[in-house]
């Protein structure tokens, strides 16, 4: 949702910046910091010792468990101590903490993100030469921790080097200390900015003075990075030599830019590195305002070497292997590191996910098609839309409700003149099998006629300012307050807003939508929280700003899961968000713009977003601001069926855009790329059960399905689903022809509309039309898929199923098809689900499963389709348990397909199909 | 086999027979009857599926009994949602749908009859409303003609009486230029007069000691008369005016008095001191300048309204010194102010002028006349070119303004004219449209179209579209703006009635099978 709107923006506008032409020049980038801007960023960015004067003591080893070592490490320039925590972890991951000794405040630590206390494992020391500890654990890990200058080395598959520690030697810890100076310590830098800094015209008073912290990650023979999100950049990280370091820093901006490593909505501070050898990760838990510089040393050395060549005479240039240094900046808490050593890009996921959590299985209908609008006016809108669907035979499950249907931008509230009945609604739309989705928003608008705000003053929930008093500030209802989710008491009374018997005219039906949660703060400095407004615990927004959005989301969540007495599963979606966001909420990537660029950076965006975890992501289809022409529109439901989290969206000055607004014929290719989504459902559902379980996202980048492809590494413009699907979307108007490249060593894929194969390892021209959406099945894989159709999906729950096999040469493949009853969490409780998994060899089709998860269904398979079967056979025979049945099958010479009519069996037995 | 066939219509029957291989309808193929209805689609047009939701494409027909048969898409079958009123589309769900069948004609057969009802009493109005147009028309297009041929003629007329003034205004003006001329030679022997006079009085003024002849220092005190203000008027500046050292009577009437005429201010006369107030507050600009720079420096929105006073201020200060700069400030002006007046026309001119002013009026009130028929016949010809609907039955409602009463405004759509949106706390109102045009076949006449109105801020122009329906009063019944400064009006009109509903008998149905 955009930042100024209503009677608001024309005040705030004058308000802010005085130029009230047209908006878009209202919001600009500086509106928000540069690094040179940021303080500790520029101390930091500056930050440059010949030897580095951290030094670990190794003689002061500890070990508090196996798996736990313990060090004292010094800054030798002025005797500040430091604790040095080593954890062995499993599944090849490190940790690695550091912290002030003795801090004269205690340092944040993160809460709320860690599933569990990472488990340990045993390692096995050895002193090397007096400065070098080696660590051995795992199968095949390995760590080397230099003692003077400190650093960290780190080895996978033994032998293989894929991540150093202050090799770069820009480890900066600033400790807490009193602003005068009692024992004439001198800092090491000048103090600019350390005790207080402005910006435009809000001053950071800093009470505590400098925190920072800087440390270098680099990886050796790495070339290309990923991650970090959140940025409107490209999905391969770019060197910032020129530019300003990517940054953390949750904010809510108005209209952004693409392209740039400008801050936006939410953060994960996790980066992952891949090469052909292996795939790697490093994720620093910290809530902070941050900054990453990356840089490809390989270039630097170059540079460098040629502008001072002389200097270094006769010296042979060597070391030619590339490296990509990481240098990450974060203004306080401490250094808490997570070291994920792969080697493959599935361990990576799954090593992540051990740490933050993975996406739990989404009810099925979030998975289809959401229909949204800023704002559907009443309840006779409501009823028109989704007569609109009915009438033009388009699917649709989930109608969505902005700001406007409350009660003047009270959330929990209902504007009755508009929304007399909600309850009722609810039920009517419930009818089709539909649900419902409303806005709840952080900001409380202070008005003591407002239950919500009375009750929380009462209470003092709200967030303070550093005397103590109430921090108000402004966004859509006026001068509002925010609640502190940061104390347990206070998160578990907001989540409990969300009950029945609290949120007035819920209904089982509806679910929820968390905007604005960054916070945005209209007239805050960078449009959010002071960062020395003070949270629980005596902690400053400072060092928490970027967990905020999450802890509402989370709270929002457990409202949900709490109303329904953790039967059902809940539905949230957050703007904001922070590391392990992915637990309780889907994410989208807030207001972008109906503008092709825009179309074509979601890919990269939710590419950026789904390798960090953050899988269930979306983009608003047609763009937020302004108006798509019908091509754009089209092409973006193209692409967005083909994407985790499907939801057209618009803002409140655009012209109504629902699918059957732009002429019969778009209306018919909207309708096919809807249509297209619900017909591999069973598949995305499948794909987000093994997602919950493995942490593979849904959504990949081609390199995590062919990790040895160096074509791939830094492809942004397909994407794979499953490792099934490869995917194209057009994002260029007018365009006739598209080149695909398309990996693999001696794969096949299949254009699943014609069923035309292509050969691997090129990249194919494909001819297309406004109804193309260039996607591929891989040879090798079972997709499962529902052709029939139904206007929303959880009536096509007990629909068929039609098994698409592509085989690949050696005509084999392998799938498979999870179901369950899409909305509850018997699946986890009572393991009433079906997992099968079907496996084509030798002839065979066979359809086996895990006894001992159990799911009554009437789905039965309607249809195999084989695509790549090289001749007619004579006979097809199916045998589920005693009974041998001969189903018809049609044979297609000129596209090698083979269709088995009615094979027949349930879903949820035993089967197998004989070719001869 | 069955022996019920499942969702097809009783009229389709005989392309499903059970001994035969069925086909499907557009002939691609044919297979076993056990086919048909196997909850397997096998024709791309999904003929043998009419009873299942197996095809895509295919249609289930609800016999519905007691009510209409209706065809539904296959996808609604067996989907747990009731869409035929007799249940038949959920044969094999759980889900337990009612047979509303009946319920549903006794409501649609009354709704249709409430319908009827209101078609029949709106086409009585409507009809009302046609003849009444009929009427208006046929009285318009006479009164049309009428004021054509009175224009032709009026023409005529108008060009006889513009000759009769022009005749009348040339008699009149050769009079009344004899009578000036006279009056001019006589003002122009009286002013010389009165220029002796005036030196007479000034030369008798300024010779203070009587003796006949003006002095260095009898002159020198009027400093008024220096050239150079800033010195002192020195006695050589005296003497030049003087033309020596002292002046005689003839002297200074020849070569002294033109000279100080215009400056010479008799301090005694109140007139003289007004001009003495009007000189020294002359000269405004300066004054004027700083306050200008000031603004532009200091100006920010807050100080909008101070600045505005500020400015109203400048500008009266500026007007009363004008007004006072265009008083009279010279001798011989102010001597003019005392001018007699012509003296009146002589009789025979004053009766000129009364014919001539006669010729005129007439003229005038001709042409007047002449410019009010032709306003009429454009007015006349602009509203009979408007489409007023197939049988003229908008008519009657043209220009005629309805409002709608809304929370937070009122809508006022002027028929065939405007539509506006008027704030109800206050503030101006806001033109949400201009009649354009009427919407587009099949039922152009039932959709209105008011566009062009003004834009909104950062968006498209206001625009109003007018969703006609029957009903027996004129009365806008529903307002939205489902798309932000795009409004929608629900608006009942007899006009919009439709006698084939109001005559439909009962039993026959508007929509049985499609």
């Amino acid at each position: 949702m955009l930042l100024y709107k209503h009677s608001y923006y024309i005040s705030l506008a004058l308000f802010f910046c005085f130029c009230s032409i047209t908006f878009i020049q209202c919001v600009d980038r500086s509106n928000f910091k540069s690094c040179d801007q940021s303080s500790f960023c520029r101390r930091n960015r500056k930050y440059k010792p010949d030897v580095s004067p951290y030094s670990v003591d190794l003689s002061s080893m500890k070990t508090i468990t196996d798996g736990h070592l313990q060090f004292t490490m010094m800054n030798t320039q002025n005797s500040v101590k430091f604790q040095l925590d080593l954890f062995t972890l499993e599944h090849n991951s490190l940790r690695m903490k550091i912290n002030e000794l003795q801090p004269i405040k205690k340092r944040y630590e993160v809460q709320n993100v860690l599933v569990n206390e990472p488990k340990l494992v045993s390692v096995t020391t050895s002193i090397l030469d007096g400065n070098q500890l080696e660590g051995r654990f795992g199968k095949t890990s390995r760590f080397l921790l230099v003692s003077n200058p400190f650093r960290l080395d780190l080895f996978t598959n033994d032998n293989i080097f894929v991540m150093s520690v202050n090799s770069k030697q820009l480890f900066n810890f600033e400790h807490y200390r009193k602003k005068q100076s009692s024992d004439g310590e001198t800092p090491l830098h000048d103090e600019d900015g350390m005790w207080e800094e402005t910006f435009k015209t809000h001053t950071d008073s800093k009470p505590h003075g400098p925190s920072s912290i800087g440390i270098d990650v680099s990886f050796p023979n790495f070339e290309n990075v990923y991650g970090i999100p959140e940025h409107a950049d490209s999905f391969v990280l770019k060197s910032t030599h020129d530019t300003d370091p990517y940054r953390f820093f949750n904010v809510d901006v108005f209209e952004y830019d693409i392209q740039n490593p400008m801050a936006l909505y939410g953060s994960v501070p996790y980066i992952l590195a891949h090469n052909e050898q292996a795939s790697v990760g490093f994720f620093w838990l910290n809530a902070a305002e941050g900054w990453v510089d990356i840089s490809n040393d390989k270039l630097n050395t170059k540079n460098l070497l040629s502008t001072i060549k002389n200097f270094f005479g006769s010296t042979k240039v060597q070391n030619e292997v590339p490296e990509i240094t990481t240098h990450w900046m974060f203004e306080s808490g401490i250094f808490d590191g997570f070291f994920f050593l792969g080697p493959t890009p599935k361990d990576v996921f799954k090593q992540y996910g051990l740490i933050t959590g993975t996406t739990p299985l989404p009810p099925i209908w979030a998975l289809a098609y959401h229909q949204c609008r800023w704002n559907y006016n009443d309840e006779d809108d409501i009823k028109n839309v989704n007569a609109g669907f009915e009438h033009n035979m388009i699917p649709m499950d989930v109608l969505w409700l902005d700001i406007e249907h409350t009660n003047g931008k009270r959330y929990f509230t209902w504007d009755t003149s508009k929304f007399p009945d909600p309850e009722k609604m609810q039920h009517d739309i419930g009818m089709y099998g539909r649900k419902m989705v409303t806005i709840s928003d952080p900001h409380i608008k202070k008005d003591d006629g407002y239950q919500v705000y009375a009750d929380a003053k009462s209470r003092r929930y709200f967030v303070q300012n550093k005397d103590g008093s109430d921090y108000e500030g402004w966004c859509w209802p006026g001068s509002s307050m925010w609640l502190d989710y940061l104390n347990p008491e206070i998160f578990d009374w907001y989540s409990n807003r969300y009950s029945y018997a609290n949120y007035k005219g819920s209904t089982s039906n509806l679910f929820l939508w968390n905007d604005m949660n960054e916070p945005s703060v209209f007239n805050g400095p960078e449009v959010t929280f002071p960062k020395d407004v003070v949270h629980f615990g005596d902690l400053e927004n400072r060092d928490v700003h970027n967990i905020y959005g999450m802890l509402q989301h989370m709270a929002t969540f457990k409202g949900l899961f709490d109303r329904s007495g953790g039967q059902e599963r809940p539905f949230v979606l957050t703007r904001s968000f922070f590391a392990g966001s992915q637990k309780t909420s889907a994410v989208w990537t807030g207001d972008n713009a109906a503008e092709w660029s825009h179309l074509k950076m979601a890919v990269p965006m939710l590419l950026s977003l789904s390798v960090t975890g953050i899988t269930f992501v979306g983009a608003d289809v047609g763009g937020f601001f302004r108006n798509p022409d019908a091509k754009l529109l089209v092409r973006w439901y193209q692409a967005a069926s083909f994407q985790p989290f499907f939801r057209e969206h618009a803002h409140i000055d655009t012209a109504r855009r629902e699918p059957w607004l732009f002429g019969d014929d778009n209306t018919r290719l909207i309708r096919q790329a809807i249509e297209t989504r619900y017909s591999y459902l069973p598949y995305w559902y499948t794909l987000f059960y093994k997602q919950e379980k493995q942490a593979v996202p849904a959504m990949l980048p081609l390199w995590a399905i062919f990790p040895h492809d160096t074509q791939t590494f830094k492809i942004e413009d397909s994407f794979m689903i499953g490792n099934g699907l490869l995917v194209h979307p057009i994002t260029d108007a007018d365009v006739t022809e598209v080149s695909i490249y398309l990996p693999g060593d001696n794969t096949i894929w299949y254009d699943i509309r014609t069923f035309v194969p292509h050969n691997s390892s090129q990249t194919a021209l494909i001819t297309v039309d406004m109804e193309s959406i260039p996607v591929y099945q891989r040879g090798g894989t079972i997709i499962p898929q529902r052709l029939r159709k139904r206007r929303s999906s959880m009536l096509a729950l007990n629909d068929p199923i039609t098994l698409v096999v592509a085989l690949d040469k050696n005509n084999e493949a392998k799938g498979e098809l999870y179901m369950d009853d899409g909305h509850t969490y018997d699946y986890k409780k009572n393991r009433q689900f079906i997992y099968r998994r079907f496996l084509f060899k030798n002839n065979e089709l066979k359809s086996r499963y895990d006894p001992s998860s159990k799911f009554d269904t009437s789905a039965w398979i309607e249809r195999i389709i084989i695509i790549g079967y090289p001749k007619n056979p004579n006979k097809v025979s199916i045998n589920s348990g005693e009974q041998t049945a001969i189903p018809l099958h049609s044979y297609h010479d000129q596209q090698k397909l083979l269709i088995i009519r009615r094979p027949g069996p349930s879903v949820s037995t035993d089967w197998t199909l004989t070719i001869s | 086999m069955r022996t019920v066939l499942r969702g097809v219509k009783r009229s389709m029957l005989s392309k499903y027979i059970p001994s035969k291989p069925f086909t499907c309808f557009d002939g691609s193929i044919s297979m076993p009857f056990d086919f048909v209805n196997d909850d397997y689609c096998d024709c791309r047009d999904g003929s043998d599926e009419p009873g299942t939701s197996a095809c895509p494409n295919g249609q289930f027909f609800c016999e519905n009994k007691g009510y209409v048969g209706i065809v539904v898409p296959s996808q609604f079958v067996g989907d747990g949602v009731c869409d035929c009123c007799d249940g038949s589309d959920e044969y094999e769900n759980e889900i337990v749908c009612n047979n509303t069948c009946f319920i549903l004609a006794k409501k649609t057969n009354e709704q249709r009859e409430t319908q009827r009802l209101l078609h029949e009493q709106g086409v009585a109005k409507k009809n009302e409303m046609i003849s009444k147009a009929n009427a208006f028309k046929a009285e318009r297009a006479q009164r049309l003609e009428e004021l054509e041929e009175q224009l032709k003629r009026l023409e005529v007329d108008l060009q006889v009486k513009l000759d009769l003034k022009n005749q009348a205004e040339e008699l009149e003006t050769a009079s009344k230029d004899k009578h000036e001329e006279a009056w001019e030679e006589q003002r122009a022997a009286r002013e010389l007069l009165q220029r002796d006079e005036q030196i007479k009085d000034i030369f008798n003024d300024l010779d203070t000691n009587q003796d006949k002849s003006i002095s260095i220092e009898e002159l020198k005190i009027h400093t008024e008369l220096d050239d150079e203000k800033e010195n002192e008027f020195t006695n050589d500046e005296v003497r030049t005016i003087l033309g020596g050292d002292s002046a005689t009577f003839d002297e200074f009437n020849s070569t002294v008095f033109d000279q100080i005429s215009n400056s010479y201010k008799k301090i005694t006369q109140t007139v003289t001191n007004d001009q003495t107030t009007g000189t020294e507050s002359s000269n405004p600009t300066p004054l004027d300048e700083p306050s200008k720079v000031t603004r532009s420096e200091n100006y920010d929105e807050t100080d909008n309204e101070k600045y505005d006073s500020n400015d109203m201020d400048d500008i009266d200060n500026k007007d009363d010194i004008s007004n006072e700069k265009d008083q009279p400030t010279s001798l011989g002006h102010t001597k003019h102010v005392h001018d007699d007046i012509a003296p009146d026309f002589d009789e025979e001119t004053k009766k000129l002028i009364q014919i001539a002013d006669q010729a005129r009026k007439v003229f005038e009130d001709a042409e007047e006349k002449v410019q009010d028929i032709k306003r009429e016949i454009e007015d006349l010809k602009k509203r009979l070119e408007i489409d007023f609907g197939p049988e003229d039955e908008f008519s009657t409602m043209f220009n005629e303004c309805y409002n709608y009463e809304e929370r937070e405004y009122t809508y006022r759509v002027c028929m065939f004219k405007t539509a506006s949106q008027i704030p109800k706390g206050g503030g101006s109102e806001v033109v949400i449209g201009h009649w354009e045009s009427w919407g587009s076949e099949p039922n152009k006449y039932s959709v209105m179209k008011y566009t062009n109105g003004v834009s909104c801020w950062n968006g498209p122009s206001r625009a109003l579209t007018v969703q006609l329906q029957c009903g027996i009063e004129h009365r806008a019944i529903d307002v939205r703006e489902p798309t932000k400064c795009k409004y929608s009006m629900i608006f009942e009109t007899p006009a919009a009635c439709d006698k084939d509903i109001a005559s439909k008998p009962l039993d026959q149905h508007t929509h049985t099978e499609f």
